[in-house]
């Protein structure tokens, strides 16, 4: 199971890694950055992947430069200069190099004042329910579940 | 026999359509009062410049009341020229309509050609008669990869594109061949080319933030502060991604062709209980 946490200043990426949670050497697995890590729970897998609004925009913008420069260096190569034609694909796999081209979510859990996706990765955003649950000190397990219960009726229907 | 006593009293002689005519006119002209001093009572808080819409539910709606094929998104296109109304009223700059994604090329062959039909139809009549537009001072313009489409709906809309260029009151965003990932696609095309025919030597960032946005088929025009997406769907479903990171999503149950002005003021009063945060999160760097 892969769950994303996403808030817009990055907090959550400063100060998860040395939370007591994943500083259980036998449960805990981090990747290089400290971006993802993977969590052994009851025998499950669970991989937690933290974002923010840096992994958005300016993700994109490194992918382009990515594709960019590849492109110079093809063009230097090349006798005549060679159209840039990208695709999705190309882009997403720049994305990947860059270090943000993850799963896309089925379902977005969205905590705070108002229904808004406060600048979740777009690329990662595209076909994803997004479900308002109120303001964070409103999160309860109950209510998790029930929202995960209404996803799964709606795409059974 | 005159069925208005008061009439009757003043022995009034009218024709009897206009008789008939008279309570319509009358509720108009009441409702039209109405909604015009609610609109400036709303106008004392923040109010959206750019609203978008999805326009979902013109199949289903269909199927609901029994139409024909095609009736839904003809009653949906009714629909959408009374939602303008509303928005010119409200005094909204900037209006953007989904009228067709690059994912929807992939439905059955006919259905498109369906769509494609209407959509030329529509274009063709707004052409001719300019008046709707020039009275509510709308400026059309089509945003997506327009190469997708038939060369006669290419140049319809770029016939209308022209037609309504003088317009600055209302611009109307119609989003037709798109979607956010193309977008996205597009701008870095673009900036590629923009650093190519520059040949400059510079190691570093070649292409800023700044080029990929002003590159976009939405480069120029402001983010929208509330995003209107009709079914009760929750999805964006490839569409604004880049431009929503502080707009209000709002989700009504209605069918696009149900859609009415009540929810349009409520998503205007959902928006200026929120109008601090959003702002907020927009500014955010």
């Amino acid at each position: 199971m892969n769950v994303i946490l996403y808030d817009t200043k990055g907090v959550l990426k400063k100060y998860m890694a040395s939370s007591e949670l994943f500083c259980n050497a036998r449960t805990t697995c981090f990747d290089a950055d400290r971006r993802t890590v993977t969590l052994l729970l009851h025998g499950d897998q669970i991989t937690i992947e933290l974002l923010s609004f840096s992994d958005n925009k300016e993700i994109i913008s490194k992918a382009a430069n990515f594709l960019c420069s590849r492109q110079l260096k093809s063009n230097l190569l090349a006798s005549n200069k060679i159209e840039a034609v990208y695709t999705d694909t190309d882009l997403l796999n720049a994305l990947k190099m860059a270090g943000c081209g993850g799963l896309q979510p089925d379902l977005l859990l969205v905590y705070g004042p108002a229904r808004c996706h406060l600048g979740f990765p777009a690329w990662r955003l595209r076909y994803t329910e997004i479900m308002y649950m109120g303001p964070l000190k409103s999160m309860k397990h109950g209510a998790i579940v029930k929202a995960i219960y209404d996803f799964s009726n709606r795409n059974k229907n | 026999m005159f069925p208005y006593p008061f009439l009757r009293c003043m022995n009034f002689r009218m024709d009897k359509k206009l008789v008939q005519l008279l309570p319509i006119k009358l509720s108009n002209n009441i409702h039209g009062f109405l909604r015009k001093f609610l609109f400036k009572v709303l106008s004392f808080g923040p109010m959206p410049k750019h609203i978008a819409f999805i326009l979902d539910g013109n199949r289903r709606y269909g199927k609901k009341w029994n139409l024909t094929e095609g009736e839904g998104h003809e009653r949906g296109f009714c629909n959408l020229m009374t939602i303008l109304n509303y928005v010119h009223e409200m005094k909204f700059q900037y209006v953007t309509v989904y009228a067709f994604s690059i994912d929807n090329f992939r439905r059955k062959a006919d259905e498109v050609q369906l769509l494609m039909r209407l959509i030329k139809e529509k274009m063709d009549a707004l052409v001719e008669d300019t008046s709707m537009a020039d009275k509510l001072g709308i400026r059309i313009e089509f945003i997506g990869k327009l190469e997708l489409l038939d060369e006669s709906v290419r140049e319809a809309a770029k016939k209308l594109m022209k037609a309504t260029e003088k317009n600055d009151q209302l611009v109307l965003l119609v989003s037709i061949a798109y979607t956010s990932t193309d977008e996205i696609v597009h701008g870095v095309e673009r900036s590629c080319m923009e650093v190519r025919d520059e040949d400059d030597d510079d190691d570093g960032m070649m292409i800023k933030l700044v080029d990929l946005e002003k590159n976009m088929y939405f480069g120029g025009y402001p983010d929208p502060d509330i995003l209107v997406r009709t079914s009760g769907e929750t999805r964006l479903s490839n569409f604004l991604l880049w431009q929503t990171k502080g707009c209000l999503l709002y989700a009504p149950l209605c069918f696009w062709p149900e859609i009415s002005m009540r929810h349009l003021v409520w998503a205007v009063l959902k928006y200026q209980r929120r109008f601090f945060y959003l702002e907020r999160i927009k500014k955010q760097p």
